[in-house]
């Protein structure tokens, strides 16, 4: 069947619809408000997307996408080399470093071990977190990965392969959410929060 | 039908959008479906327990393609599958397991008491993998697959003293009628401990006690068997492999 559009505006609502979430319809509107738009907007638009496609790569330290190599935080020197935290996406880092509480720096894993899904081990960044610390000068490796099936499997896959390393594998707590209720947890929630308890 | 209340194990969670997280459930009253559990990623949701392998009691809306959870009562959480990669990884193999066994809507009431079983062996059961080979032989036969080991599947003569297991043959063959490929050499021992588990409950599985050489016979007849039946190798199989490869007892 043939587009109802001019050739021009096919295509554009064609490329939209490739970017997740985006279906017939929101490609539709996307593609007319961008034709609303000054030409210069979409000209901007359109060279970010470039800039940032052609200037992004990973970082050879710590395998975060960057632009420049090694990544701001891999050559900041006022950070603590000796700490690594061990996150699953470039969005869990940025998450982190949100928190202002981390002073340390990172590991990104990019992706997490599924095995259902046939990730295993060697589709992530492992290799390159073990000559890290096998290179010397670590102390603690923090795992930070999701708290689901994934995170997990993949934080147990790491505290096994780092056990011959002489350095210190700690995991974030697990446990009830600030404003969480606790009549809503579930019991492997709440038993972690009953475990990881603080005197106050 | 509308709303409804079922328990369910949740086999598989997918992401959703920016909040959500797409389900496969294992429930009583249903068999397999496919849930949709809006905003369970945000802090403080109130959908609790909605993670693999977790028991929960659910209440869900039919949906025309998908249902959605509305409230979930986790009631058993296995919390060993989530602290020892190896029944960990186990558990995977059992969610794809019956995940590819089942079709959807077509509610078993003794397959989902085998998954909540076969969950508790893997969470407690001294034993994971024995336990992965009893629950290949179960969940296949309740999907209707049992593979015949009472006699040779091909000619119904005595499997005799040399017995072999060809998927593909429907079972255990006789020497006379095992075929050029695909077919995996069984000791008689083995032979008697495939029987033994395709008659055990649950609870009596772990009785059994194994040489290696026979662990890694009856591995290969039963993933043989399954991969035969599921039409392709299960993925978590690779993981489990590789984190039981330098372990003592045989491979899965």
């Amino acid at each position: 069947m043939s587009s109802p559009y001019a050739l021009p505006i096919a295509r554009l609502i064609d490329e939209l619809c490739k970017l997740p979430g985006v279906g017939p319809k929101t490609g539709q509107r996307l593609a007319f408000h961008l034709l609303h738009r000054r030409p210069e907007d979409a000209r901007s638009l359109a060279q970010a997307i470039l800039d940032a496609t052609e200037q992004i790569g990973t970082c050879s330290v710590c395998q975060n996408l960057t632009d420049t190599d090694p990544c701001a935080i891999c050559r900041d020197s006022a950070r603590d080399g000796s700490v690594i935290c061990v996150v699953e996406e470039p969005r869990d880092l940025a998450a982190m470093e949100r928190t202002g509480e981390y002073r340390g720096r990172y590991h990104v894993l990019q992706g997490a071990i599924s095995p259902m899904d046939g990730v295993g081990p060697e589709e992530l960044r492992i290799r390159e977190l073990l000559s890290r610390v096998q290179g010397g000068g670590v102390r603690e490796v923090i795992l930070a990965t999701n708290t689901d099936v994934e995170g997990e499997t993949t934080a147990m896959y790491l505290a096994r392969v780092l056990k011959p390393f002489q350095v210190s594998v700690t995991r974030i707590a697990r446990g009830l959410p600030v404003g969480g209720d606790l009549d809503y947890a579930d019991q492997v929630t709440l038993a972690r929060a009953l475990e990881g308890r603080r005197e106050v | 039908m509308g709303l409804y209340r079922t328990e369910a194990v949740v086999l598989r969670a997918r992401e959703l959008g920016e909040t959500d997280r797409l389900l496969v459930l294992y429930t009583r009253s249903e068999g397999k479906v496919r849930a949709v559990a809006k905003g369970v990623r945000r802090p403080g949701s109130r959908l609790a327990g909605l993670e693999p392998f977790t028991l929960s009691e659910l209440q869900l809306f039919q949906g025309r393609e998908l249902d959605r959870v509305i409230q979930s009562q986790p009631r058993r959480g296995f919390r060993p599958l989530r602290e020892d990669l190896g029944r960990l990884a186990a558990a995977s193999y059992l969610a794809e397991l019956v995940e590819g066994l089942t079709a959807e809507r077509d509610p078993s009431p003794a397959l989902f008491q085998t998954l909540v079983a076969g969950m508790a062996l893997l969470a407690q059961g001294p034993d994971p993998l024995l336990a992965l080979r009893f629950l290949e032989l179960r969940l296949s036969a309740l999907a209707g697959f049992q593979p015949v080991l009472d006699r040779c599947a091909r000619c119904g003569g005595e499997a005799g003293p040399r017995p072999a297991f060809a998927p593909a043959e429907g079972g255990v063959v006789c020497a006379g009628c095992r075929p050029v490929s695909g077919a995996v050499s069984l000791a008689p021992g083995t032979l008697a401990s495939l029987r033994f588990l395709a008659a055990a409950q649950p609870g009596r599985v772990e009785v059994l006690r194994l040489t290696a050489g026979a662990n890694a016979e009856m591995a290969r007849a039963l993933v043989g068997w399954v991969s035969y039946h599921l039409e392709r190798r299960p993925r978590s199989l690779d993981f489990l492999e590789a984190l039981y490869l330098d372990a003592p007892r045989g491979l899965c």
